[in-house]
């Protein structure tokens, strides 16, 4: 699926995994690697196994077949607790009847090491974190923010290889997810440390992560760039699941110099296309890539508005075309242009049309 | 009547019914009088007699030696059988077990006492204060085992996952979080098998031997002959005690009920 990355060998290296618990496939021949470094997301809806598969690499489950990897050793063997791996659970997990800073030297004082290099490095971790000071807080005087400071802190302290990260952002509020994305970002780049993020929130892998993994029913749907993920999704389901997009059911109909021509009850498409002539394919294209009376534009169909949305800033627009097909798009400005029965042609770019395989049943 | 009436006086009412009888053995206590149900003035000329009454006072050491020592097994016990219930993995008799320890609470004393008696007198064990022991021991572990169980399991497991995940082995991780989080209830659950070996009377009837008279027995076989207020004095600190003891259990269970919000 996706080779080494990064700089010299990946860190984490993921080879034909599998778990099922009883008669439930929870990982199902899963390989990915991880290169030294960066911000990974398995992304996933619940239930896709993107959970069991980080808590395999954290070692409180084992594989059923394949092999984890990190830093080139074969992990099965090894206990949680010798890991060179930490992780930030998606409750805390804070331990309620310890402060801030014993907390956040738990697995300093596991080390071995002395009384005063714990003292020092967790002052140097709430920093990085912004809760110098706090040190001697009981954890219920926390607010949720700090709890997940203390939270971060705690899993970075032992700078471990790897950070796992289980829904790091879930329990917080819209506004504060905001920011805390952005500290994750600068602490991950700071530290120059590997994060593996799993989350089932697309925006939130999208604005995090520098690699995404989407994964569905236990398997790996595609892996790449958030804009790869977005603008070229590998199947339909990722498609549906990252973002808001148009789908266009229809049949190859002849390949030429790499476009095909596509039958859709819209009419006949060009796109970008692997597939071969008479196979069918489903085209998606983004809202935001339609393009409303754009004399230049390619693969123009006719349509006409069925509702206007305004949602600040930019209106979201009910198109129904040919074949009573409803297309989505996004235009600039207010709802006030697009009154329901205007007549609109719309053009689908062909660099923004992706070509989808039919899904496997 | 109004509502705003009738629900005090209800609540009086209920109170009197509860606790009248013993704020009268309390209330006697304090009397003057040697005949119980004439009140002839204040006095704690009672309590002072107490010290003085070598089978009371013998009597009180034995119910609480066997109190501590039972409960301090019963808290072990207990507390293990818990942490073996709180476990997600499966073992052989698991689910046997988790129905078995909830049977002492509801069977009758006077069959596990039967019981008890039997199973000594087929070992041929002499009875006397380690059977009693014993036998508190066996049926307050379960009170233990409940008590500890229901706390570990309203914690959240992943405290343990991250104390392995910071490093500690299992042994590590039990010592720093599991135990320090569940000792609250720990605690709670002996104060319960103490009070609850403290006042029981039938199950130490059928399984004490000459020389091992407990507090309970003592005072029935002494009401037998005519209540002396000597025995409205001893029952009045037995209360005391009883009292302390509950009031302790409860403090704790309210604080470990604050603190289980707080994690959950």
């Amino acid at each position: 699926m996706s080779g080494p990355e990064g700089r010299g060998a990946p860190l984490v290296e993921i080879r034909n995994v599998s778990k099922s618990f009883g008669a439930v496939c929870a990982v199902a021949d899963v390989s990915l690697s991880i290169g030294r470094g960066a911000f990974f997301a398995l992304l996933g809806p619940s239930g896709c196994g993107k959970t069991t598969l980080m808590r395999m690499l954290a070692g409180f489950e084992r594989p059923d077949a394949g092999e984890i990897l990190i830093d080139g050793e074969e992990m099965s063997a090894t206990p949680p607790h010798r890991r060179p791996v930490n992780m930030m659970f998606q409750s805390y997990a804070i331990f309620p009847h310890l402060s801030v800073a014993r907390n956040v030297g738990f697995g300093l004082v596991e080390m071995g090491m002395g009384r005063d290099a714990v003292a020092t490095r967790v002052e140097e971790m709430l920093r990085l974190v912004q809760l110098s000071g706090m040190g001697e807080r009981r954890p219920d005087r926390l607010s949720g923010g700090q709890r997940q400071r203390v939270a971060l802190a705690r899993a970075l302290a032992r700078q471990p290889k790897l950070l796992l990260l289980d829904e790091p952002l879930a329990a917080l509020d819209r506004r504060l997810r905001e920011e805390t994305r952005l500290e994750l970002i600068d602490v991950q780049k700071r530290l120059g440390a590997t994060f593996l993020m799993v989350t089932h929130d697309q925006e939130e892998a999208m604005a995090t992560a520098d690699r995404i993994a989407v994964m569905r029913a236990g398997r790996v749907e595609q892996i790449g760039a958030p804009t790869e993920i977005y603008e070229r999704p590998a199947t339909r389901f990722v498609a549906e699941f990252v973002g808001d997009i148009n789908l266009v059911e229809g049949r190859v109909a002849g390949v030429e110099a790499g476009l095909a021509r596509i039958d859709t009850p819209l009419g006949a498409l060009t796109a970008q296309c692997a597939l071969p002539a008479g196979a069918r394919a489903t085209l998606a294209i983004r809202p935001e890539r339609l393009l409303l009376d754009d004399a230049a534009a390619q693969n123009v169909v006719a349509a006409r508005v069925v509702a206007a949305t305004y949602l600040g800033g930019r209106t979201l627009l009910r198109l129904a075309g040919p074949g009573e097909t409803m297309l989505r798009a996004l235009a600039p400005g207010a709802a006030a242009g697009w009154p329901a029965g205007r007549d609109v042609r719309v053009g689908l770019p062909v660099a923004a049309l992706t070509a989808l395989a039919q899904e496997r049943a | 009547m109004s509502r705003r009436v009738l629900g005090p006086m209800t609540l009086a009412f209920g109170f009197a019914f509860l606790y009248g009888p013993i704020l009268l053995v309390m209330l006697y206590s304090f009397n003057e009088s040697k005949l119980v149900t004439v009140w002839a003035g204040f006095s704690t000329r009672w309590y002072a007699a107490l010290l003085q009454n070598q089978q009371l006072l013998d009597s009180v050491r034995v119910s609480l030696t066997v109190a501590v020592t039972s409960a301090t097994l019963a808290t072990i016990l207990g507390t293990l059988a818990a942490l073996a219930l709180a476990e997600r993995g499966r073992f052989l008799g698991r689910s046997l077990l988790s129905a078995m320890i909830y049977a002492p609470l509801v069977l009758p004393e006077v069959i596990l006492g039967l019981a008890f008696l039997l199973l000594f007198v087929a070992l041929g064990v002499d009875r006397g204060f380690w059977t009693i022991v014993l036998a508190h021991a066996t049926f307050t572990m379960c009170f233990v085992a409940v008590v500890v169980h229901a706390r570990l399991v309203s914690f959240d497991r992943s405290l343990i996952e991250a104390a392995v995940d910071l490093g500690a082995p299992p042994w590590r991780a039990f010592l720093r979080v599991t135990l320090p989080i569940s000792a609250p209830a720990v605690v709670a659950g002996f104060l319960l098998a103490f009070t609850l070996s403290l006042d029981d009377f039938v199950i130490a009837s059928f399984v004490s031997g000459p020389g091992a008279t407990t507090l309970p027995m003592r005072i029935y076989s002494q009401v037998r002959l005519g209540v002396t207020p000597e025995i409205n004095a001893v029952s009045t600190l037995l209360l005391a005690a009883v009292g302390l003891a509950l009031a302790g259990f409860a403090a704790l269970g309210a604080r470990f009920g604050e603190a289980s919000e707080r994690t959950g």
